[in-house]
């Protein structure tokens, strides 16, 4: 461990004081199984045994353990830090309960007191059409509301997804991001554990989101959640994702892969707030392939995590598909926020739009990193990219690298970027009408990620800004 | 085609032997460098395709066999006395104009006026006996064996080095021309400029590259240096034209300092040879340092340009301002690479990139990679950059007016490129306006 | 078959745009010496109109058909409509950076008296043609409508017509964004030009432009259709009383 490192760690206790009241809780477990640290082919062959899983499964995750091994760290995001990671000593799978619920009296006290605490079961009762929640690997809570199911809505946790419906799992598992698609995306594809298999039937208007939380608890953790979500023609669908951790001293890795397909005229919305604790290390592969005028939207929030690499993609298939992606990152003191967006227009008549927006703090740093591709059978298409940073403090870090690559010349691509600081006169003017400078740095922070919140459910727009408070507060005191 | 070749650099024959004669040229301090740059370039790999600035061209397009006997004299009868070269001769008998045929003697017009002051023009071999101080003060201090593999190269091999000196003070009201030659058929030019530009003076260049050959012959090569001093309060413009013909492969790296004060114009203007791969860096090192590159571009047929600039803001309240322009037609391809590097202690700092590119038509491609790295709050920068065909509705105002569809394209693009042009000084503009202007013909 | 006595006439005109039907139906003759006036609120279809008569690539004519000095101009590029004497003075005029007004204007001028005529009077008449719409000279070197205000473009939207000299002037919404100064300048532009060899159509949504531009027939169109046709007396009506009681009318007609 460098130097460096070590001060982050001895740092880390202090720095996340305020978030350690709220989700830095720690719950001394039993768990039902806790395997060794350390990844090899016996782990792959236990987690598969354990879930029973089918033969083709079983091999896809050993073969993906072979790709993974092979693949060197990517020399890009923040490859130094990314060194760091220790794969020896992370714990790839824990079960906590023999049993997964769907009444929350049956949820062991322990766990249903972590979720109430983080406002889980309230959100359920007032707005969510169904609820599942990840603790370490596995999801131990879940339930929906009947009307959905009547509907023939399939929402579930992956694993019992894949028991209840194989065929459906088969056919779409993968697609979206192949095994080697990168190194992290090989890793998730061997281990995985959990997450949400979500299928809307044709035309069918999920009214109210659906909502997984992941949490992580144990030290050196790693959670490996996998989803799948398919609207099919003309459906619509919301769903909804938050994570938490607790602060321990040693990092714990978050390594998601989501895979969305939207089908012909349908409709996603995919909305994250992660706000892991500064000692995960967050590699999520979150990619959508939409049909001929279907649209896939990503609302992606970073704020937590102490390194996250995270591109949502959106592959436009089918002619007259739509995409937007809205990324919003908070990089506080000894965050990098490596968050980005990618747009593949393969079929003409596409659109797509990407805003970026990202606070960096202290001697935090965010950085975006985007793709635009445009095939060369992709006419008629249009591609704009906004990238606004704000900088608050003298060592905050912001860094631009969007990649547009363009095949066809009937094509209208836009790109903007802006970096600034908080300005002087704004503040003044606050402060002119008696705003203490920090409530109007505060405001004006606010002011620049509405953009994000609006877009929000409201309960979570409201959750959003206490966080941002949080960080403006741990910066100016 | 040769960007997909897979030449790699195991085998011996793109190694620089030890009996390069190059490496023998000059003092030993110089030996010394280019003994070092040889053993730098023969042990650093060929850059891997995946890395940054190498991901649209490979690398292999500018490897060169090294084995044959070196080749610095180009047969005279190419292209002694071609066309533009005594255009020139005739427009500007009182000018400043250089005349570097492939290492040939180099030929000063109207120097008399100029050394007289103490301005020194001249080869840059010569140089490193008769101003041995300046050349080893400067040589090699922004571009050497470290800065790359074809910086290596270039650093071990130079042939063809001009050096341009201006005295503190000294104001050089003409831009001094460098027509810089290339090489007969299959050849290759290692071209190395050094310019110092003392405090308080002010120097115009406008080097311009030209030649090779047009003929279904072997594709020449050149590999060219750019290391440019803007000494304190300096003020400094430096234009590169580059006209190859088709068969040529161009590599250029230009590196640039300012110090306190200092103001550079720097104008890349690209539109001949087959793989170009030109980068332009700029570093603002003295408080209040400003920089402007004003770029433009015309590809056609199968050619393919990949571009970087980069500005580097290391001191406070330095200022920097891009704007480049790309019109690709036919079957061209276009990469841009631009950087904007701000430091966490230069503080105060305004910077600014643009970057344009119209697509004539179906065929084309264009990568567009605008980058910032901001690493203080202290900060105004922003950048934008767009990719598209010509407006169709620009077309229809055009035509609603009476003017055909071509004369309306040929219109939109005229005017696309002229206002690139509009910004550049007028002395400047005017020399580089009739390449730019003929460039369009026959669109 | 078109009037022989029309300068321009279309019948049955429909226009569409993405896909929306926005002009349902509307026809119009004009006879030499004419000035014309279509009114009518935001949205009725009147710019849509002008627009796809011009040959605008956004606005799709789906049935109808135009004549102007009885030659058929829908199969016509814009530019060919132009040539033939069309003149469309846009509401919104776009920018062309790098593309001076002397030289924009010299190569459609030149467009229109074909590739070899002389043009040696150019600088005169452009000139001339500046100092009556009372242009700063310096405009001539500026880019076309590149940071242009909104009366400097209608302006320069005028000086075009009178050089180029169309026998039928289509000018949408020229009055809007224009201060009471630069309105008079502008209409006595326009009074200038006209003569009895040549008609005005005027679009417009108020009735500013005509207390300077008296137009001989008013048209009203709302929904796509003209609804009402009658003397300058009509524009008067609608500027004291809106359009509310036109459309009444219309539904009463068409039963809705």
């Amino acid at each position: 461990m460098s130097d460096e490192i070590r001060r982050h760690n001895e740092d880390l206790a202090s720095l996340d004081k305020d978030y350690a009241t709220r989700y830095g809780f720690q719950d001394p477990v039993n768990y039902f199984h806790k395997g060794a640290r350390g990844i090899n082919h016996e782990v792959v062959e236990m987690i598969s045994r354990m879930k029973k899983e089918p033969a083709w499964m079983t091999e896809l995750r050993h073969a993906a353990l072979d790709i993974f091994t092979a693949k060197p760290i990517p020399k890009w995001g923040n490859s130094e830090l990314l060194s760091e990671i220790d794969f020896e000593n992370i714990y790839y799978f824990m079960k906590p309960i023999e049993h997964q619920q769907s009444n929350w009296d049956n949820v062991p006290e322990y766990i249903k007191k972590t979720f109430d605490r983080l406002g889980i079961p309230e959100a359920e009762r007032k707005f969510l059409g169904g609820v599942s929640a990840q603790y370490e690997s596995e999801v131990v809570y879940h339930s929906m509301r009947e009307d959905l199911k009547k509907q023939g809505i399939i929402f579930l946790d992956m694993d019992s997804g894949l028991r209840e419906h194989p065929d459906l799992v088969k056919k779409y598992f993968g697609t979206v991001i192949s095994t080697a698609d990168n190194k992290f995306a090989a890793l998730n594809t061997a281990v995985w554990s959990g997450g949400s298999l979500i299928y809307v039937p044709p035309g069918i208007d999920v009214k109210v989101p659906l909502q997984a939380y992941f949490r992580i608890n144990a030290e050196n953790m790693g959670q490996f959640e996998r989803t799948l979500i398919i609207a099919d023609k003309g459906s619509r669908v919301h769903y909804i994702e938050g994570c938490t951790a607790p602060v321990y001293s040693t990092d714990s890795l978050h390594t998601a892969v989501v895979e969305v397909i939207a089908l012909e005229d349908s409709y996603i919305r995919y909305t994250t707030i992660q706000n892991w604790s500064r000692n995960i290390f967050n590699l999520v592969t979150k990619r959508a392939s939409v049909y001929g005028n279907a649209t896939v939207e990503w609302v992606d929030g970073n704020l937590g995590s102490r390194l996250s690499m995270k591109y949502p993609c959106i592959q436009l298939m089918g002619e007259g598909a739509r995409g937007e992606i809205l990324s919003v990152a908070f990089a506080g003191k000894d965050q990098h926020q490596d968050a980005g967006a990618k747009v593949i227009h393969v079929a003409p008549n596409t659109s797509s739009r990407i805003r970026s927006k990202s606070v960096s703090k202290d001697n935090g740093r965010a950085s975006y990193r985007g793709l635009v591709k445009v095939h060369k059978n992709a006419a008629n298409t249009k591609v704009s990219v906004e990238c606004d940073a704000l900088l608050i403090g003298e060592d905050a870090r912001s860094d631009t690298y969007p990649t547009m690559e363009v095949d066809n010349d009937q094509v209208k691509v836009e790109h903007e970027a802006r970096v600034s600081k908080v300005a002087e006169e704004q503040l003044f003017y606050l402060t002119s009408r008696g705003l203490t400078e920090d409530d109007a740095r505060l405001l004006i922070v606010n002011g620049f990620m509405e953009p994000f919140t609006k877009e929000l459910p409201l309960e979570y727009a409201v959750e959003l800004n206490r966080l941002i408070e949080l960080e403006m507060e741990g910066s100016i005191g | 085609m040769s960007r997909s070749s897979q030449k790699t650099d195991t085998t011996s024959e793109y190694l620089i032997p030890e009996s390069a004669p190059e490496l023998l040229r000059g003092p030993k301090w110089l030996r010394d460098a280019r003994e070092r740059s040889r053993r730098d370039f023969n042990k650093s790999p060929v850059p891997p395709r995946g890395l940054h600035l190498w991901r649209y061209t490979d690398p292999a397009t500018f490897l060169i066999p090294h084995d044959g006997p070196p080749d610095s004299t180009p047969d005279d009868g190419v292209q002694s006395s071609e066309g533009p070269v005594s255009e020139h001769l005739e427009k500007d008998s009182t000018g400043r104009l250089v005349h570097d045929v492939g290492g040939r003697d180099i030929e000063l017009h109207g120097a008399d006026a100029l050394t007289s002051r103490g301005v020194v023009v001249c080869r840059l071999s010569e140089a490193v006996d008769r101003h041995r101080k300046l050349v080893e003060q400067y040589l090699y201090q922004l571009i050497n064996s470290r800065s790359g593999k074809f910086e290596a190269q270039n650093s071990a091999l130079w042939n063809n080095g001009i050096f341009i000196f201006v005295p503190d003070s000294v104001r050089v009201a003409e831009p001094i021309h460098l027509l810089r030659e290339a090489g007969r058929s299959g050849s290759t030019q290692f071209h190395r400029l050094l310019i110092v530009v003392g405090r308080n003076a002010e120097l115009t260049v406008v080097d311009e590259y030209f030649g090779g050959d047009d003929s279904d012959r072997n594709t020449s090569h050149a590999n060219s240096a750019v290391e440019i001093f803007g000494l304190q309060e300096s003020r400094v413009r430096y234009v590169s034209l580059q006209r190859y013909a088709h068969r040529m492969n161009s590599y250029l790296t230009h590196r640039a300092t300012l110090e306190r004060g200092a103001t550079m114009l720097t104008v890349p203007l690209d539109f001949g040879g087959a793989v170009s791969k030109h980068n332009y860096g700029v570093s603002l090192v003295g408080e209040g340092a400003e920089s402007n590159i004003i770029g433009l571009l015309f590809a056609s047929g199968r050619q393919h340009f990949d571009n970087h600039t980069r500005h580097h803001h290391a001191a406070s309240r330095t200022q920097s301002n891009i704007d480049f322009k790309t019109v690709l037609r036919d079957k061209s391809t276009s990469a841009y690479t631009g950087l904007i590097r701000i430091e966490n202690e230069a503080k105060g700092c305004e910077a600014y990139q643009e970057n344009r590119n119209l697509l004539l038509n179906r065929g084309v491609r264009a990568e567009v990679i605008p980058e910032l790295e901001i690493l203080n709050e202290d900060v105004s920068c922003t950048h934008g950059a767009t990719i598209g065909p010509i407006d169709p509705l620009t077309i229809f105002y055009l035509k609603s007016r009476g003017i055909e569809q071509e004369a309306a394209v040929r219109m939109i693009v005229a005017g696309f490129v002229d206002s690139t042009l509009k910004r550049l000084p007028s002395d400047v503009a005017e020399r580089v306006a009739g390449f730019a202007h003929r460039r369009l013909e026959g669109l | 078959m078109p009037d022989q006595k029309a300068l321009f006439e279309f019948n049955d005109i429909h226009v569409e745009v993405d896909g929306k039907q926005i002009v349902s139906g509307v026809s119009l003759k004009i006879l030499p010496g004419e000035i014309h006036a279509i009114m009518g609120p935001n949205g009725s279809g009147k710019s849509s109109l002008s627009n796809a008569l011009m040959g605008h690539p956004d606005y799709a004519i789906m049935s109808g058909e135009a004549f102007l000095d009885g030659r058929s101009i829908l199969s016509m590029s814009a530019d060919e409509r132009s040539r033939a004497g069309l003149y469309l003075a846009f509401q919104y005029p776009l920018a062309i950076p790098g593309v001076t007004v002397a030289n924009f204007m010299r190569a459609a001028l030149q467009a229109h008296r074909g590739k070899d005529a002389d043009m040696s009077d150019f600088r005169k008449l452009f000139k001339a043609a500046m100092k009556a719409l009372l242009i700063d000279p310096s405009f001539a070197t500026r880019y076309l409508n590149d940071g242009f205000s909104g009366g400097e473009k209608k302006r320069i939207e005028i000086l075009q017509m009178s050089m180029l000299n169309p026998k039928m002037a289509l000018l949408d919404e020229t009055d809007s964004g224009l201060d009471i100064d630069a309105l008079k300048i502008v209409s006595e532009g326009i009074n200038r030009f006209h003569n009895d060899s040549n008609a005005l159509l005027l679009v417009t949504h108020y009735q500013r432009l005509l207390n300077y531009v008296k137009p001989h027939h008013v048209h009203v169109m709302i929904h796509g259709r003209i609804v009402k046709t009658g003397g300058p007396e009509l524009a008067l009506k609608l500027e004291e009383l809106g359009y509310d009681w036109v459309e009444a009318e219309y539904a009463q007609g068409t039963g809705a």
